[in-house]
């Protein structure tokens, strides 16, 4: 080695140019082992560090042998902070045939464990050539133990959420419901679809569960004791227009909202639509008060039915004497609303209720929401008619919104469910002017106090309300004996804050109401029920008592007491 | 010289790489522990949602009510005032009788309704006195005598009373 390395040194010419040649050569190649070398070791540093086998999503441990589904709904909640929907964690099974040693078996194994599956269908599923079947949604527990005992490697669980209504069916009609698949088909559900899936943040609505449920069961007495088909109610605050109950009977389970009837889903509240029959005579002759075409000391005669064309029009009770538009309100006479519609004329009525919202869909955030009939002719008498809540069909949805503007000094409110979070100052739509609407209050308090309103009457707090009884219309045309029976009442009316309407769809008279099956015997009841119990319970009708009404006494003179009218 | 380089380098690149294995192995148990816990939270959270919706479920207002005409002798409250004006007793200073020493400012109020007359809300709400009251202990077989008549004599307002006098007010309040 020694002496080699002498040789070389002594090495001259060519020997050194060869030389010179490969040390450059030898300095090349390692320089480029080097830098491979520095790139691997820092492909190794940044593979081992902190980022190191973190794929994005964490991997599903050991323990929940299943995969994540779609992402979790958000909760729908009450005003108070009660859930109305949830969404439960539930898992569902699947199995993949290709992994399918025995289908005969596995068939029987499952058809053992779920009843309500069928073997020969199974089978042939299991048998098919592809990767993903569903065989059961939604496993509980028990279940998912024996699915788990039976082992098969074609067998897999996922994770899936379940809406749940821990309400069941007192807000079915609100809240909607989902389809297996998590998606909203109706109601709130629909409605809100995005802000619940994707922004998966809880809703609250203005919903009172305690409301609801008192609604509910008054509703229910009713059409109970008057053997009705249906029945339907709204609770709304007058000033912005806060749904805080809505109940449509029947009713249904949402979880089982495939074998519900139509009848059942049927929301009667928005999507239906009738002729509301005198509830109307608030609006007729607020537009005439409005419109100065009539004063409520104005004197109509209306002994005689009236012949317009080939119509009749005739009043439920009949009163032998020339009376005041304020007795005409009071004890609901048609003819003399009629009287005062002609002299409003066809123009102003129909830019009225136009201006309230009559002739388009209701105003309101869930997708149920009907179309009014609208006469395609509007004729003269067709006024006449409307006036007084014929002629003309209407969701509740839209009376209750109009009578909020009739009674909250003129403007016209949004009902709505969720929650307005913030305050968002919206120009109010104004309709009538606020000495107009403090007449109206004085007039619905004093056919709550005189005349066909009288069962709503309350000891301690100022009621005013209307009735509204509107014969069906069959094949036969109207019918006296098929009716939709309704009150829409505000309380406190001297400074109103809510508005509840009841309708009663069909009911038939009975002994105790003397045959009778009007809106005064049958919703009146149950609106007064439901002020009764919740006049204590809101925190801004608690402490109230019957103080002094101007409005309303300035009425009382021109109404006379001499005459004893049946109260309906 | 060529030979301590080379266990320079040699000792140098074992250690780093022997770092650099122990921090990857740190990382993996972190992480897994990481995942561990979200596992955790995620089962934490199905169960509240679970526990939530029972929560409303077992609050449904039929089944509270059901509860309530069972277990309690209490009636929905009516709308109306219980007491008149008349028959309430003004206490000018009810902290001298009650010190509370939670309260700061306890002289804010000098008129503090503390009683009202008794006969007047038994007279105006008959279901007020809850139906525990009225059985007999456990025990006793003797029925106890409920007492009948409340009177106050007159009705005293916006007077200062010393405990001494509040005393006698109390004793008013006694059954004849």
């Amino acid at each position: 080695m020694k002496s080699l390395h002498k040789r070389i040194t002594t090495l001259q010419g060519e020997y050194v140019q060869n030389f010179e040649r490969t040390r450059v050569r030898l300095f090349a190649v390692m320089t480029f082992f080097a830098l491979a070398f520095i790139i691997i070791g820092f492909r190794l540093i940044i593979l081992m560090g902190p980022n190191a086998f973190h794929d994005g999503t964490p991997k599903a441990s050991a323990i929940l042998s299943s995969t994540e589904a779609a992402p979790r709904r958000g909760n729908i909640t009450d005003a108070n902070g009660i859930t109305l929907a949830t969404s439960l964690a539930t898992r569902s099974l699947y199995a993949d045939p290709k992994y399918v040693n025995d289908a005969a078996v596995l068939a029987q194994e499952l058809t053992d464990v779920f009843s309500d599956l069928d073997y020969d269908d199974l089978y042939t599923d299991l048998t098919k050539d592809r990767r993903f079947i569903w065989i059961k949604r939604h496993l509980t527990p028990k279940q998912q133990a024996k699915v788990l005992k039976i082992g098969d490697p074609a067998l897999a669980l996922q994770t899936e959420y379940r809406r749940v209504y821990p309400q069941g069916s007192l807000t079915a009609h609100i809240t909607g419901y989902t389809n297996t698949d998590g998606l909203g088909i109706a109601g709130i559900e629909k409605e809100y679809e995005k802000a619940l899936l994707k922004g998966g943040s809880d809703l609250q609505l203005t919903i009172d569960t305690r409301l609801q449920y008192l609604l509910k069961t008054e509703i229910l007495k009713s059409i109970r004791e008057y053997k009705a088909i249906g029945g339907s109610g709204i609770v709304m605050d007058v000033r912005d227009g806060e749904i805080l109950a809505m109940v449509s009977l029947p009713d249904f389970d949402p979880h089982r909202y495939n074998t519900a009837s139509e009848n059942a889903k049927f929301n009667r509240n928005t999507v239906g639509v009738y002729e509301m029959g005198s509830t109307f005579k608030l609006f007729s002759t607020a537009a005439a008060l409005e419109n100065n075409t009539a004063d409520l000391s104005d004197m109509y005669d209306v002994s005689k039915p009236l012949k317009v064309s080939r119509f009749l029009i005739r009043d439920f009770h009949r009163i032998k004497r020339p009376i005041s538009l304020t007795e005409v309100f009071v004890h609901s006479s048609n003819i003399g609303t009629a009287l005062m519609a002609e002299e409003l004329g066809t123009k102003k009525l129909k830019d009225f209720y136009r201006d309230l919202g009559f002739f388009s869909r209701a105003e309101i955030d869930i997708p149920e929401r009907g179309m009014p009939i609208i006469p395609g002719r509007w004729r003269d008498v067709t006024t006449l008619t409307a006036s007084y809540g014929h002629g003309i069909a209407v969701s509740p949805m839209h009376v209750v919104r109009a009578t909020a503007a009739m009674v909250n000094g003129g403007t016209l409110p949004d009902p709505h469910f969720v929650k307005i979070k913030g305050t968002h100052e919206k120009p109010k739509l104004s309709i009538i002017s606020p000495q107009i609407s403090a007449r109206l209050r004085g007039l619905m308090t004093l056919a709550v106090e005189e005349g066909t309103g009288s069962k709503v009457k309350q000891d301690h707090i100022w009621v005013g309300g209307k009735t509204g009884t509107a014969e069906k219309v069959t094949e036969r045309g109207y019918t006296e004996d098929k009716l939709f029976s309704s009150f829409v009442g505000v309380f406190p009316s001297n400074a109103p804050r809510y508005v509840i309407l009841v309708a009663i769809d069909e009911p038939k008279g009975t002994k105790d109401s003397f045959g009778y099956a009007t809106g005064g015997w049958t919703s009146a009841p149950v609106v007064s029920k439901v002020i009764e119990y919740m006049a204590p319970m809101m925190q801004e009708t608690r402490h109230l008592t019957k103080t002094g009404f101007p409005e309303l006494e300035a009425l009382r003179k021109y109404i006379k007491e001499d005459e004893d009218h049946a109260a309906f | 010289m060529i030979r301590i380089s080379t266990l320079l380098w040699l000792g140098l690149s074992v250690s780093t790489g022997s770092l650099l294995f122990n921090i990857s192995q740190q990382t993996q148990d972190t992480r897994h522990q990481l995942t561990r816990l979200e596992h955790n939270i995620a089962l934490e959270k199905q169960s509240l949602d679970v526990l939530s919706a029972e929560w409303s479920y077992l609050n449904r207002p039929a089944r509270l009510r059901k509860l309530a005409e069972k277990h309690l002798d209490l009636n929905p409250i009516k709308g109306f005032p219980v007491a008149s004006k008349e028959n309430i007793i003004y206490l000018k200073k009810p902290a001298e009788m009650f010190p509370d020493p939670l309260m700061e400012d306890q002289n804010t109020d000098p008129e503090q309704i503390l009683f009202t007359n008794s006969q007047d809300i038994q007279t105006r709400l008959p279901h007020a006195r809850p139906k525990a009251l009225e059985r007999d202990p456990p025990g006793s077989t003797k029925k106890q005598e409920r007492p009948q008549e409340y009177n106050i004599a007159t009705p005293v307002r916006h007077t200062q009373y010393s405990s001494k006098q509040f005393d006698d007010v109390l004793n008013t309040l006694e059954v004849n």
